[in-house]
């Protein structure tokens, strides 16, 4: 186990490596100069350009910036805006909201998908199931940003129940509505792989095994067919935590949240290149360490996807 | 034992959630102080007057809200939190504020004498030193202030930006600091020289750009700007980049001026939708309608919105240093062709008005068709011009993606009455747009609405129509509109002036270099509890005379 997540550890650097110089690559190649454009609707003046590019490097060969930008990433000075914050504090901003918003939304998946997806698989083709399908299929087809709009309008206006946006401070429990909203997109997901994997699972030889072994029927589901079911659940619900650490811009634009999403969104429309390719940065860490903890965890539920 | 196995994996991932949550604790230290409101209980500190906390959908860049940056949502703080020679009234006209006089006789030449009993609000005086150093700072190039170029009215700009020589692009050291038509008489005296004849200089000053600076600035300008201080009716209480923005009324600030509201708080909306529903769920006290809403907001509203004529204005700058639009004749007839009248009543219903200029009606002087026939729609006569020109290939307008349906649209009305092929080239971000406009490479026409700095026909004209204005994408150049111009900035006499004004928009409308299209009207929607809040010309409500009733 611990060879194994040394050699994927090791792994990463090349990773992180491959994806910063692309990503840098990227917004080097959106055309448009990033302090041309800073003055508003007037031009900027030529020495306002010049004095900017030079403070922070523009002028230097394109290799020469991503290595200082290297630099500065493990030497833990991620360096500063274009309007002279420092990059690490407006991270430091957003990246609690985000982080918060997914864990709240992970929950709500984890809860939900895990009650609904286990029963209709208990009591596959039941009335229950059959509900829970359709259920699923209309959540799975409705658009995200309408769903979203109707609950802030319904449910912050009209009813007056939750605060329709989300203050500067982001309290908790301003922020369970649009984390359910984030979560209902891949709750229909989750709920249909448990569903199909208990509803299998049940018929399964190891299941009948158990039984005749005479262990009580709690323990029978709860741990030999639960033991089965989560691999390909946990895959899911790791890939989209990571996903949400990313932000996410169209949820975060409704109600107003301070996250990731809009941070990254605004970084790449003002061509703040050290700012997106260390948020980006970031974001793959996060898939990379979350893809390790997932794969370290189905190793412990499966012994056959060990693969060392 | 099995089973330990399973959670300690899943309490792995939740482990790692709580972790990079946990962050957060350490962050936290930048949260609003208790004085912000923050969608709290929305009133703030009861002083007797019952002013409570005005919370006002503003959309803050995280550029610093010091008069060096230029951007209306940091202006609309700064307009709060500092006092500049002279404001402006709803109306927009201005009065004097710091200033106690402004004499010229030449219009080039100004004398300004202050107020004697200004203040900033971290105690230090306002002296003639105030504006003199902030002009001079942000006039100086390798300060790189955003606001610089607007300083090039004054005499002297050009030693402290030299340009680059030819054939290379670094530009020399300046050689100078100070801004050699910026005189200190005295402690509350100041005179400024500028380059060219401006009898409208007096106006402009109520614009941020123009606002004094504390010494604290100049000894340490980056620290200053974690809290700026301003001599104005209120003071910065906490400040997030972008976030949020928390003032209460100044301590002592005994002037005309002075707000009603205890405190205001300016909270950053990336959508003008969610700061919208905000103010329906009370959470908001005022924001600004997104289009969507434009048709029914009076029944959301009924008895807390307002609409009136704006001074931003939409318009198509034309690429004369495409030989294709080189002809007059292409741009008359294309601006001839389109149907302004239907579109805005179709896309933007009561929220504009078709443009029959360059000069919005909301200003002084304004003149009703000043363009002449050439703005308004007349197929037979567009038809008729089209068929003198050579025009190769088809029309593609640049756009701004939210612009997308309504120059879909012009290009519409342009097809059906010209018959000729016309595409709209959507660009998704502000960059890559005006990095197109700034480099000259437009292929047609290319949207660049315009939005006042400062409530004259001069901000109207001369920053986009004059050669080498800053805002002029199209390489126009008119001896004649110059010549125009040059006599309206000379005139003392405000009648006379915009007469020469609306004769140089005359020149316009026979040159055609830009089309306009439509005249936007400001609207606004405001809680219940708001009281006196009315809107501006500027698009904008006056915020201090607005207040809560708790």
């Amino acid at each position: 186990m611990l060879k194994f997540t040394g050699r994927r550890l090791v792994q990463f650097i090349p990773v992180l490596i491959g994806a910063t110089i692309i990503c840098w690559g990227l917004v080097w190649a959106l055309p448009g100069d990033p302090f041309k454009g800073r003055c508003g609707q007037v031009a900027c003046s030529a020495q306002y350009i010049q004095t900017m590019t030079q403070k922070y490097g523009l002028d230097k060969p394109l290799p020469e910036q991503y290595l200082v930008f290297l630099k500065n990433v493990f030497t833990g000075n991620l360096g500063q805006t274009f309007s002279g914050l420092e990059i690490s504090d407006v991270i430091g901003r957003a990246l609690p909201v985000t982080a918060r918003l997914a864990l709240i939304s992970i929950v709500i998946q984890i809860v939900l998908s895990a009650a609904i997806g286990i029963w209709s698989g208990l009591r596959a083709n039941g009335p229950f199931d059959v509900t829970a399908l359709f259920g699923s299929l209309i959540l799975f087809s409705l658009p995200i940003f309408v769903v979203a709009f109707v609950a802030q309008y319904v449910l912050g206006v009209q009813l007056d129940w939750v605060k329709p946006t989300v203050s500067t401070a982001a309290p908790t429990r301003e922020l369970i509505l649009p984390a359910a909203v984030l979560a209902i997109g891949t709750l229909a997901t989750l709920m249909r792989i448990l569903r199909a994997s208990v509803a299998e699972g049940m018929h399964a030889d190891y299941l009948r095994t158990a039984r005749a072994k005479g262990f009580r029927e709690s323990r029978v589901i709860g741990v030999h067919l639960m033991r089965n079911v989560m691999a390909p659940a946990l895959n899911v619900l790791g890939l989209e935590f990571a996903a949400l650490l990313g932000g996410t811009v169209i949820v975060e634009g409704i109600f107003n949240i301070k996250g990731i999403g809009g941070l990254i969104y605004r970084a790449i429309q003002d061509r703040e290149q050290l700012t997106v390719s260390t948020v980006v940065t970031l974001v793959i860490v996060f898939y990379l360490v979350i893809n390790l903890i997932v794969d370290i965890a189905c190793a412990q539920l499966d012994p056959r996807s060990r693969n060392d | 034992m099995r089973t330990s196995r399973l959670t300690a994996g899943l309490t792995a991932l939740v482990a790692l959630a709580l972790i990079t949550a946990g962050c957060s604790s350490e962050t936290s230290g930048d949260a609003p102080s208790s004085t912000a409101a923050g969608g709290g209980s929305g009133s703030g500190a009861d002083s007797g007057g019952g002013g409570g906390t005005l919370r006002i959908s503003n959309a803050i860049t995280t550029d610093p809200i010091i008069p060096m940056t230029v951007d209306t949502a940091t202006t609309r703080v700064m307009d709060m939190v500092w006092t500049g020679l002279v404001r402006y009234d709803d109306t927009l006209t201005p009065y004097n504020a710091n200033a106690e006089s402004i004499e010229t006789t030449d219009a080039t030449t100004f004398t300004i004498t202050l107020k004697p009993d200004y203040t900033f609000s971290d105690g230090t005086p306002v002296t003639a030193d105030s504006y003199v150093d902030a002009w001079n700072y942000s006039a100086y190039g390798p300060n790189a202030a955003q606001s610089s170029s607007y300083f090039s009215l004054i005499e002297g700009y050009e030693a402290l930006n030299p340009a680059a020589p030819e054939g290379s692009d670094t530009a020399p050291e300046p050689t100078a600091t100070t801004l050699s038509g910026l005189k200190k008489l005295g402690d509350h005296q100041f005179s400024v020289t500028l380059a060219k004849p401006m009898a409208s200089f007096p106006s402009i000053l109520g614009y941020s750009i123009f606002y004094p600076m504390p010494t604290s600035f100049f000894a340490d300008p980056e620290a200053y700007a974690k809290l700026p201080v301003g001599n104005g009716p209120y003071t910065m209480t906490s400040l997030i980049p972008g976030q949020e923005v928390d003032l209460v009324k100044t301590v002592g600030y005994d002037h005309e001026d002075a707000g009603k509201a205890d405190a205001i708080n300016f909270i950053s909306f990336s959508e003008d939708t969610a700061a919208y529903t905000a103010v329906q769920g009370d959470q908001l006290d005022y924001a600004p309608v997104p289009s969507a809403y434009l048709p029914t907001f009076q029944d959301d509203f009924p008895n807390s919105s307002a609409l009136v004529t704006g001074t931003s204005m939409m318009d198509m700058q034309i690429p004369l240093y495409q030989e294709k639009y080189a002809d007059p004749n292409v741009r008359i007839a294309l601006s001839m062709a389109i149907d302004r009248e239907s579109i805005v009543k179709a896309l933007l219903p009561g929220a504009a008005t078709p443009a029959d200029g360059w000069v919005s009606p909301a200003l002084p002087g304004y003149q009703a068709g000043a363009c002449g026939e050439n703005c308004s729609y007349d197929p037979e006569k567009a038809k008729a011009l089209w068929a003198k020109t050579s025009f190769p290939g088809d029309v593609v307008i640049t756009t701004l993606a939210p612009q997308n349906t309504l120059f879909t649209s012009v290009c519409q009305s342009i097809t059906d009455t010209l018959g000729v092929a016309c595409s709209v080239n959507s660009v998704a971000d502000r960059t890559t747009y005006k990095g197109i406009a700034q480099a000259f490479e437009a292929p047609g026409p290319i949207r660049w609405g315009w939005a006042i700095d400062y409530p004259t026909m001069e901000n109207m004209l001369v920053p986009r129509f004059t050669d080498g204005g800053s805002s002029n994408w199209m390489t126009y150049a008119s001896p004649e509109f110059q010549a125009l111009i040059d006599k309206a900035n000379a005139e003392t006499d405000p009648a006379a002036a915009a007469t020469q004004f609306n004769a140089a928009q005359a020149v316009l409308g026979k040159d055609m270099p830009d089309v306009p299209i439509y005249f936007q009207q400001g609207a606004g929607v405001w809680s219940e509890s708001t009281q006196g809040l009315v809107l501006t010309g500027f698009g904008w409500p006056d915020l201090l005379k607005a207040y809560k009733t708790s």
